[in-house]
């Protein structure tokens, strides 16, 4: 009989966080491996400021990594009323009372146009930074929100996994070097962290959208400020409280780190939408550079069953906005290194409804923005003609190919391992992106310091690097949680 | 023969949510099986009236949910026997639910009872129960499982999460459980509510070949064959008991004594109440990989510290955060329910930990909560330092006196009220009570009160 059963496995995946070879502690670990001088003893470490090389796990974007920035756009996205196939007269058979009239649509070329509420879009198109991914969906398609949003932010071809589901993005992070530790690797803005973005042992933190409510990010007050510096300080050394104790004055200590560290992002005004909020603060995070690698944001309210015209158009407007103001906050520095991705659970029927809307759906358009995509329609534009036996579209394009894509040519990770099968990809990046050779900007051009200097941080970088070749594969280094420190005393 | 204080404090904590000075002094007199056998003593519980809003026609399910929530958390608060509600949190994060899917908190609240009332009962029969209930149907999709288009979600849980584990079955006994569940759905035009319906013309009457027995199934057969008949019989309770130990004790057990457990658990025909009693008895329970082998959940942190500062969470809307925490009852992440451990330790997790602590930490200050420590005497404090901090420990279940704590998480905490008393005091002297309120956030984090 096997002992091992499926907690005893989930468990020790997750328990990998706290521990190290031998049974260390971690900070025993780096008063071993670092010396007593990157251990912070007696003084709060925050007392007297961060120390720049006192820095969060996650290794700063090195030159040839790629930043992904998602956008969910939650209840159903209506694919066909944001590229529309105007001159398909189907199309407007098909929808009486929510079609775009021809001569509103932004004509993109194959009889396809943007919706009229999306004009910075139309004008980045055609710019070439646009790449419309049509007829994005998959097989036996589920209509439910909350099961098709689960398939989609899951992504897996393997069948049911041990642990329960991962995440596509979260499976990706849990091969990055010291993925365990949540070592700011990902974040999504807001708090709660969806499945997309959880994987068995990594997971994006939290941002959250205002200063207020994050502990620890406001010292004003001297009284608060001695607080958060004495609960850092339960970490100086060992708790005596054995691996979990020493975990949580870890924890602890990294979060209000971290309060610090992203104290900056909140330095000036915000847009007054949620979206357009989230995605300024994503620019500004990734300005930053914190070794974020994926940010995820979203925007609810698609599931336009009723009145959608108005409301469709609002949204998308938001979006548009949105967009426009994440790369206008984005360091040119950094804009040839992080590309947008919107995603959304669904489209939605072709043909509308009574009550001015549409019902649920399957194929829906795709978006992957940035410099470095290979702008213009990819993809099949699905049949108005031959639908499913609901009278929804056909889908051409599995949404799990798009990931695909994402990982071999973006991320620089094995699509094969993260997705359980070969999708192959689609002709999406251009030649030389992140994933597949140096880009054309040096992002240590800017002035900020090299970080590969002493040899923590050396060994980090080159570990980061030839890490993410192979994803899955766990090594004994991701069990180190390393705080890069100074090889010099403070 | 007595029992020490120390084990008693860290039994309470963990078949409960912490025990009083009061109760442990009540019961170190005795010896440990009749401490046990006052933990499932619930005749001292309150009757139970489920929140107004949850039959209110005016309410909708959302504000049921969230009332259900607090109601839930004020139960565990103050249940004086709350080993009831402790086990009824452990299977709702073994048979888990979602309260958006479920949608009906009337159905939520019908499986919550189930688990309280039964859930050191026959394990069998809880399977029996569990799955008949709408909650379950809903959630796992058997109320769309039908002879012509068999839905698999549901059966395949049904023996690998709820049961067997992963890996001790094949798909097609998966699928043959599939079939055998078809027709057991829900009747949504039931008077008064939605309820469970056997329909026949929905039912598969055909052969089956489940773990090679090939048969006509019917869906409740499956539980019985799987829980009564060996090997299966003891693979379940392995399963069960290697679960109850880690939600109690701490993770990954010795084999030996998962053999033992296992043996009492089928000499018992699946009684988990003889379980629980065993694993409180093992003097593995009492080890220190034991007494530091968990952090505590968010659940057990909010009900902790709600209890320390007397403050409830009706008043203190502690959902609005445990979300973040990522223990958010009702909305548990998936249908393998919540992790341990290693999943609460994340900053967004501890963020949100600290976001509670402080905020509730108000409250507690306006009730005037620690300010014996900073109480004087002329100029001098009447508590040295020391003295203070171990108050404040105490306040939070773990006296010094009683328990070792973490002597340089100790010594930081003294470290800090020396200072934050020199500034209070000097240069002038003004009178504020910032050492009081902060420790009461700080004590809320201090690892000794966050590990369970």
């Amino acid at each position: 009989m096997r002992n091992e059963t499926l907690d005893d496995a989930a468990f020790s995946r997750l328990s990998v966080a706290a521990q190290l070879p031998g049974g260390m502690s971690r900070r025993r670990f780096m008063q071993v491996a670092g010396g007593s001088a990157a251990v912070a003893v007696g003084g709060g470490i925050l007392a007297s400021g961060l120390d720049p090389l006192q820095a969060f796990a996650a290794p700063p974007i090195g030159p040839k990594d790629g930043v992904l920035v998602i956008v969910a756009l939650e209840g159903g996205n209506d694919g066909l009323n944001t590229l529309i196939p105007y001159e398909d007269p189907r199309y407007y058979q098909l929808r009486d009372q929510v079609s775009i009239p021809a001569a509103q649509v932004l004509p993109v070329g194959s009889g396809l146009g943007f919706h009229p509420s999306l004009p910075k879009l139309k004008a980045r198109f055609d710019l070439g930074q646009v790449a419309a991914v049509r007829g994005v969906g998959y097989q036996t398609p589920d209509l439910s929100h909350f099961t098709s949003m689960g398939i989609v932010m899951n992504g897996w071809a393997g069948g049911s996994q041990p642990g329960g589901p991962t995440g596509w993005i979260g499976r990706y992070l849990d091969g990055l070097p010291n993925a365990a530790s949540e070592s700011l690797l990902a974040a999504v803005t807001g708090t709660s962290v969806p499945l997309h973005m959880s994987g068995s042992v990594a997971r994006a933190s939290g941002i959250p959208l205002s200063i207020e409510s994050a502990f620890g990010v406001s010292r004003t007050d001297p009284s608060e400020a001695r607080m958060f510096d004495a609960i850092a300080a339960f970490a100086n050394t060992p708790t005596n409280l054995g691996t979990w104790g020493d975990t949580v004055a870890d924890v602890e200590h990294d979060a209000l780190d971290l309060a610090q560290r992203i104290q900056p992002a909140y330095q000036g005004t915000f847009p007054a939408t949620s979206l357009s909020r989230q995605l300024v603060l994503a620019a500004r995070l990734i300005n930053t550079n914190l070794g974020l690698r994926v940010i995820s944001t979203s925007a609810g309210g698609f599931d336009t069953h009723s009145n959608q015209a108005a409301t469709h158009a609002s949204l998308l407007s938001d979006l548009d906005n949105s967009i426009e103001g994440f790369f206008a906050t984005l360091s040119p520095k950094l804009r040839s290194q992080v590309t947008i991705m919107t995603f959304s659970e669904f489209g939605r029927r072709p043909v509308d409804n009574a009550t001015g809307g549409t019902d649920h759906g399957t194929a829906g358009v795709q978006f992957l923005i940035g410099d470095r995509v290979k702008g213009g329609l990819h993809g099949t534009q699905p049949s108005l003609t031959t639908l499913d036996r609901y009278g929804n579209l056909i889908p051409t394009v599995d949404f799990r190919k798009v990931y695909a894509t994402v990982f071999d040519k973006w991320l620089a990770a094995d699509s094969q391992q993260l997705l359980s099968f070969n999708f192959g990809n689609l002709d999406l990046f251009q030649i030389g992106g992140p994933g597949e050779g140096p880009p054309q900007t040096n992002l240590h051009s800017d002035g900020r310091p090299e970080v590969a200097q002493g040899t923590a941080s050396q060994s980090l970088t080159t570990g980061h690097v030839s890490e993410t070749l192979s994803p899955v594969q766990v090594s004994s280094k991701r069990r180190v949680r390393i705080r890069r420190t100074a090889t010099t005393g403070p | 023969m007595p029992t020490s204080a120390a084990d008693v404090s860290h039994l309470l904590r963990r078949a409960g949510f912490g025990g009083t000075p009061a109760e442990i002094a009540a019961l170190t007199p005795l010896d440990l099986p009749a401490i046990v056998d006052r933990l499932f003593d619930f005749s001292a519980n309150p009757p139970r009236t489920p929140p107004s809003s949850l039959t209110d026609p005016a309410s909708g399910d959302w504000l049921r949910h969230t009332d259900l929530r607090k109601w839930w958390l004020d139960r565990m608060r103050t249940a004086p026997a709350p080993l009831q509600e402790k086990i009824a949190l452990f299977w709702h994060g073994h048979f888990a639910t979602e309260a958006t899917k479920v949608e009906h908190a009337v159905d939520t609240w019908d499986q919550n009872e189930l688990f309280r009332t039964e859930g050191l009962g026959s394990f069998e029969s809880l399977v029996h129960k569990v799955s008949l209930q709408v909650s379950m149907l809903v959630y796992l999709d058997n109320d769309r499982n039908y002879r012509n288009s068999p839905n698999e979600n549901f059966a395949r849980e049904l023996l690998e999460l709820f049961t067997l584990g992963v890996n001790q079955y094949t798909q097609d006994d998966v699928a043959a459980t599939a079939r055998a569940w078809t027709g057991h759905n829900v009747d949504f035009n039931a008077v008064p509510r939605r309820a469970y319906w056997f329909y026949p013309e929905r039912h598969d009457t055909g052969n089956k070949t489940f773990l090679g027995v090939t048969r006509n199934w019917d869906g409740p057969e499956i539980i019985t064959r799987v829980l009564t008949v060996e090997p299966q019989r003891s693979i379940a309770a392995r399963f069960i008991a290697q679960k109850l130990w880690t939600y109690f004790a701490y993770s990954n057990p010795d084999s030996s004594l998962l053999d033992a457990l296992t043996a009492q658990f089928v000499a018992s025909s699946l009684n988990i109440g003889s379980l629980v009693r065993a694993i409180f008895l093992r003097p593995e329970f009492y080890s220190t990989t034991a007494r530091r082998g968990l952090v505590r959940t968010p659940v057990e942190w909010v009900v902790g510290v709600l209890r320390a500062t007397g403050l409830s969470a009706e008043e203190t809307n502690p959902q609005w955060w445990m979300g973040s925490m990522g223990q958010q009852l009702f909305s548990p992440p998936n249908v393998a329910g919540w992790k341990n451990n290693a999943y609460w330790c994340n900053t967004t997790s501890l963020w949100a930990r600290a976001d509670f602590a402080r905020n509730i930490t108000w409250r507690a200050r306006n009730a005037g909560f620690l300010h014996e420590i900073a109480q004087r005497s002329g100029t001098q404090h009447v508590m040295t330092p020391g003295a203070a901090i171990d108050f404040a420990y105490a306040k939070f279940g773990r006296d010094p006196a009683v328990e070792p704590v973490s002597g340089p998480v100790r010594q930081v905490l003294i470290t800090w009220l020396q200072t934050q008393r020199a500034t209070e005091f000097a240069p002038t002297y003004t009178w504020n009570l910032w050492a009081p309120i902060n420790l009461t956030t700080m004590m809320m984090l201090c690892p000794d009160i966050v590990l369970a």
